[in-house]
């Protein structure tokens, strides 16, 4: 809020700068800064906290605090005023309240032989100083009681009000009300209403409407000082689209016991300032449920405790006594603290504490290091395994990138979208749903880099997420080259099935399988499933051209995605050491002639499934197609390793030789070369 | 045959070979000297032959120094052999030689997110202070996200912090825990960490929270927090502010980094306070995190007995951070994924 410094030092008397004043303020109460400098005013911008906006979002609320923090009395307000002994407020109106909850206190009083008209320079000037219009004498001087004691009120035209009452209730589904503003609103039962005994005259709390309102022709009015309950006044204010100064205030919640000092400063100012007012004696107030006085325990022992300082027992009393607490103490250490209504924050001892602690100086508190042993941390496999992957796949080339974790309506085919979720409230269209893969992002990346990159090299790990599993953390990678020429085909698959192999070895995971399988989107020769024994542990293939033109992609872009948490499982499960073997491993090289079609993968499968049981393990080291070759062959060569916890005699290797040659004979319809 | 003769003959075959080897420029040319002097076939071999035809007396003394020519002369030969091959390497390498200016070719290295490099170095000074780090879930229950917090229906904090909200065909759905919405803040992990956990305990909480509000260059819509809570018999504010001044001092590689507290408010601690670091003399307050001490009633939900313990929880925006640590200007850069900025890191 906005406040003026003239305007707070006509209530206490400070010798401060405007920015004296405000570095006080901030380190003490609020933020606050010096915001403007008029011919002979500062306005500052204080950021009141919303805990304290119920009695701190006012000129005379902020005074208090700052008399608080520099020892200074505060002035008091006018608050006195002469009432018409022949006339009474009762005789004029009568005042039921429906809902007492959600009005805990209203005071009505009426004033006759009005005289409407402009206000005074010095009160337009100190509107205009707000941004607020003036508009007549009594609604200035109700905005500006506002501004300097933070309780919002209201005044009707009595001629206007239909039956000489005011109800305040619920709104009737199907009323309507045409507000100050120009404004006209449909109201239900959710709204709060002040009503006469025919139709709502205002929206409680938020705004006055305009058949009720103050006129050149008014002469008579009833000024109102209510209290309404903060939730349903946020929730109307809400639901309308319609936030006033007043709806702020009430939001916040107030003191009920405010109204009256309101109602009574209001009538004190215009008796002042508009000759000839009558003030009906007698104030209709309806008060229910008493706000009384809370008293809090604070022991003070536990406040050095809290805050780690040693806080004089005098200097706690001083300072709850200048936020206008009385004090009980028992014993030393012990402190019986009534504190004001004004001060609806104040429920509990580490509220007080809190008090003690700012007005002492929070910048004055010494560090001191926490004298509780020393426990070593329990580490986080999962953070330990991220990291671990960030590095070996920055090692081989990758940057990482953070993507939004929104993904667009455009982005997603329909009979995809049932399997996502959803945000009610989007950002915009383009952040609607959460996003089910990383992918998304990273090929939205490609573009904007082409335009300064021959090569893009990404990965991202990070959380996705999906109706069926909500959110799971991921992995993904993508390489895109712009080139989409290729010396060997399948290179970009297969460098980045390379960088992935170098992953796998660097976390301990062997035999992962790739199956090969079509996708939309993906290119249908290459793209393939990742899976480590019955586990589906992730993809990886080209993308197919044709999406890439959509997006407008040059080249040849390859990605993977991989769940990351089921990665970490295998890890898990993998974490075992195997001894190394004293005795010598044998290697024999194996090249043979099979059909083009004919997958790595199958003749691995032949190999391992010929019954040859000493074999450790089989490497493909040269592949060759070309002219030399029969039509439709290819030349694989393989190393295969045969090892025992013996030492092998020739004899037996070329026994296991012969059962995988003739396997790959008899199933592949291999050529042995 | 003269004996004089004899001897001659040794002196004329040394002097031979000496001359032949000092005029042999390569390594062929020596090995036929080899073969044509002292090989098997060979003019010292000769020479042997010629030994019995001599008188006795001299058979000895020719012999001897026979021997010690073919000594001497191998020697020389080796030497040579040595000389030749040092000097054939040596003209090789020479025609190897490069020009050492050229530009080197590397390994191209990939960069670490700034935020993960920033996150690092915020997890190793915290858990060099005993503190563990844990992870949450970055879709929240409204119970956690607000209600556990001491931040209740129609508080104002709710108004503070707008909220990203999960779409569910239940349209409206009563039970807080069963009410989704993307995490404001990482602080939902203080309830639920105290759920499952005794005190004394520390621990920190990395980790992605939403916003819904406008971005500009200090606002996204998602971005980083760090979480920190430490609860014991007698943890104090005082703690935290040497805690602070500890990290920071730390994470900004400085003899010491100045802190200030200043009252701020946050539903879930009380007091409240706003930390504000200063790195260098007469330079302004940087305003980076919100802390406090933990509220009676979020050690309440969490089903702590009143009175038992106390202790701090704050707040860190990673994103601000690392913009302060490496000055860079707009938030919205960090997801920008542009890798111009990216490959600076």
């Amino acid at each position: 809020m906005k406040f003026s410094y003239n305007f707070l030092k006509k209530y206490i008397d400070i010798k401060l700068t405007p920015e004296k004043l405000a570095e006080l303020l901030t380190m003490h109460s609020f933020e606050c800064a010096v915001f403007r400098k008029t011919d002979n005013d500062s306005i500052l911008d204080v950021d009141i906290l919303p805990n304290r906006s119920h009695d701190a979002l006012s000129h005379y609320g902020l005074v208090k605090e700052i008399a608080t923090l520099t020892k200074k009395p505060l002035k008091k307000l006018k608050t006195k005023f002469r009432e018409d002994s022949k006339i009474k407020s009762g005789d004029f109106i009568s005042v039921s309240v429906t809902e007492k909850n959600l009005c805990p206190r209203y005071i009505a009083k009426v004033l006759t032989d009005v005289k409407i008209g402009h206000s005074p320079k010095w009160l337009k000037n100190a509107l205009a100083e707000f941004n607020i219009n003036s508009h007549n004498n009594i609604v200035d001087i109700l905005n500006y009681v506002m501004l300097e004691i933070g309780q919002p009120l209201h005044a009707f035209d009595y001629d206007k009000l239909d039956g000489k009452k005011i109800i305040v209730r619920t709104a009737r589904k199907g009323e309507k009300i045409n507000t100050l503003d120009g404004g006209r609103y449909d109201l239900d039962e959710d709204v709060l209403v002040i009503a006469d005994s025919k139709k709502p005259a205002a929206i409680a709390g938020i705004k006055g409407g305009l058949e009720t309102g103050i006129s050149e022709k008014t002469r008579t009015i009833v000024i109102e000082s209510a209290n309404f309950e903060s939730g349903a006044i946020k929730r109307t204010s809400r639901t309308l689209g319609l936030n006033t100064d007043a709806a702020i205030r009430f939001s916040y919640g107030i003191d009920p016991n405010l109204t009256e000092f309101g109602m009574n400063r209001v009538c004190a100012l215009i008796q002042e300032i508009i000759p000839g007012v009558k003030i009906a004696s007698g104030k209709i107030d309806i008060y229910p449920k008493k706000f009384l006085l809370r008293t809090i325990k604070l022991n003070l022992d536990y406040l050095n405790k809290l805050v780690g300082e040693n806080i004089k027992p005098e200097f706690v009393k001083i300072t709850l006594e200048s936020l206008g607490a009385k004090i009980k103490i028992v014993g030393k250490k012990l402190f019986f603290v009534t504190v004001p209504t004004a001060r609806l924050d104040l429920e509990i001892e580490e509220d007080l504490i809190e008090e003690v602690f700012r007005i002492y100086g929070c910048m004055n508190l010494k560090g001191q290091m926490p004298v509780a042993a020393i426990t070593i941390p329990k580490k986080n496999d999962v953070n330990f395994l991220i990291n671990k992957t960030r590095d070996i796949l920055t090692g081989v080339g990758f940057s990482e990138v953070y993507n939004y974790s929104f993904v667009g309506d455009k982005d997603i085919s329909e009979d995809y979208k049932s399997k996502l979720i959803e945000i009610q409230n989007p950002a915009s269209e383009d952040f609607k749903f959460l996003r089910p893969e990383l992918t998304f992002g990273l090929l939205k990346n490609i573009k904007n880099n082409f335009r300064f990159f021959e090569k893009v090299k990404f990965f991202e790990s990070g959380k996705v997420f999906s109706a069926s599993a909500s959110e799971r953390l991921s992995l993904a990678g993508i390489y895109a080259v712009k080139e989409s020429k290729e010396n060997v085909a399948g290179r970009r698959f297969f460098e980045l099935k390379g960088d992935l192999d170098v992953l796998f070895e660097n976390l301990g995971i062997t035999d992962c399988q790739y199956n090969s399988a079509v996708s939309k989107w993906w290119h249908p020769g290459r793209f393939a499933h990742i899976k480590y024994g019955e586990n589906f542990l992730g993809i990886i293939g080209e993308v197919n051209p044709a999406t890439l033109a959509v997006l407008d992609i040059p080249g040849r872009v390859a990605m993977f995605h991989l769940d990351f948490e089921k990665l970490i499982e295998i890890v898990e499960e993998e974490r075992e050491f195997s001894p190394i073997s004293k005795f010598p491993a044998v290697i024999r090289d194996i090249s043979i002639l099979v059909g083009r079609e004919t997958k790595v993968d199958d003749v691995l499968n032949v190999i391992h499934g010929a019954g040859a049981e000493l074999v450790k393990g089989v490497d493909l080291f040269d592949y060759y197609e070309g002219e030399e070759l029969p039509e439709g062959r290819k030349n694989l060569a393989f190393h295969i390793i045969y090892q025992a916890e013996r030492t092998l005699i020739n004899e037996e290797v070329r026994h296991e030789e012969e059962k995988i040659k003739n396997a790959l004979i008899k199933e592949l319809n291999a050529e042995i070369r | 045959m003269a004996v004089e003769n004899f001897d001659e003959k040794i002196n004329i075959l040394e002097k031979k070979v000496k001359e032949a080897v000092s005029r042999a420029l390569d390594l062929v040319r020596l090995d036929e000297i080899r073969v044509k002097y002292l090989g098997r076939k060979g003019e010292l071999n000769d020479l042997i032959k010629e030994l019995p035809g001599i008188p006795e007396e001299l058979k000895a003394h020719n012999g001897r120094r026979l021997n010690s020519v073919r000594n001497d002369l191998e020697n020389l030969i080796n030497k040579k052999s040595v000389e030749l091959k040092d000097k054939f390497v040596e003209e090789k390498l020479k025609k190897e030689g490069i020009d050492v200016t050229m530009p080197g070719r590397s390994v191209s290295l990939g960069h670490l997110h700034p935020l993960t490099k920033v996150e690092r170095r915020i997890e190793d000074i915290f858990q060099s202070m005993g503190f563990s780090v844990v992870f949450g879930s970055e879709i929240e229950s409204e119970y956690y996200n607000f209600d556990a917090l001491n931040i209740s229906k129609d508080h104002p904090a709710r108004e503070m912090q707008d909220t990203f909200w999960i779409k569910n065909p239940k349209s409206e759905i009563q039970n807080p825990k069963q009410h989704l919405l993307l995490r404001t803040h990482t602080s939902p992990m203080q309830a639920r960490y105290m759920e499952k956990n005794n005190p004394p305990l520390r621990i920190i909480v990395p980790g992605r929270v939403y916003r819904h509000e406008a971005t500009d260059a200090s606002h996204e819509i998602q971005f980083h927090q760090i979480e920190g809570l430490m609860v014991g018999e007698d943890i104090s504010l005082a703690n935290l502010k040497a805690i602070f001044e500890e990290f920071f001092k730390r994470f900004f590689n400085k003899k010491k980094v100045e802190i200030r507290f200043r009252p701020g408010y946050f539903p879930f601690v009380e007091p409240g306070i706003e930390v504000d670091i200063k790195l260098e003399t007469g330079s302004k307050w940087l305003e980076v995190a919100g802390a406090g001490m933990v509220h009676p009633k979020v050690f309440k939900a969490a089903g702590y007995i009143p009175g038992k313990q106390q202790g701090f929880a704050f707040g860190v925006g990673l994103d601000r951070l690392s913009m302060i640590y490496y000055g860079i200007s707009d938030i919205r850069l960090f997801y920008s994924s542009d890798f111009r900025f990216l490959k600076q890191f």
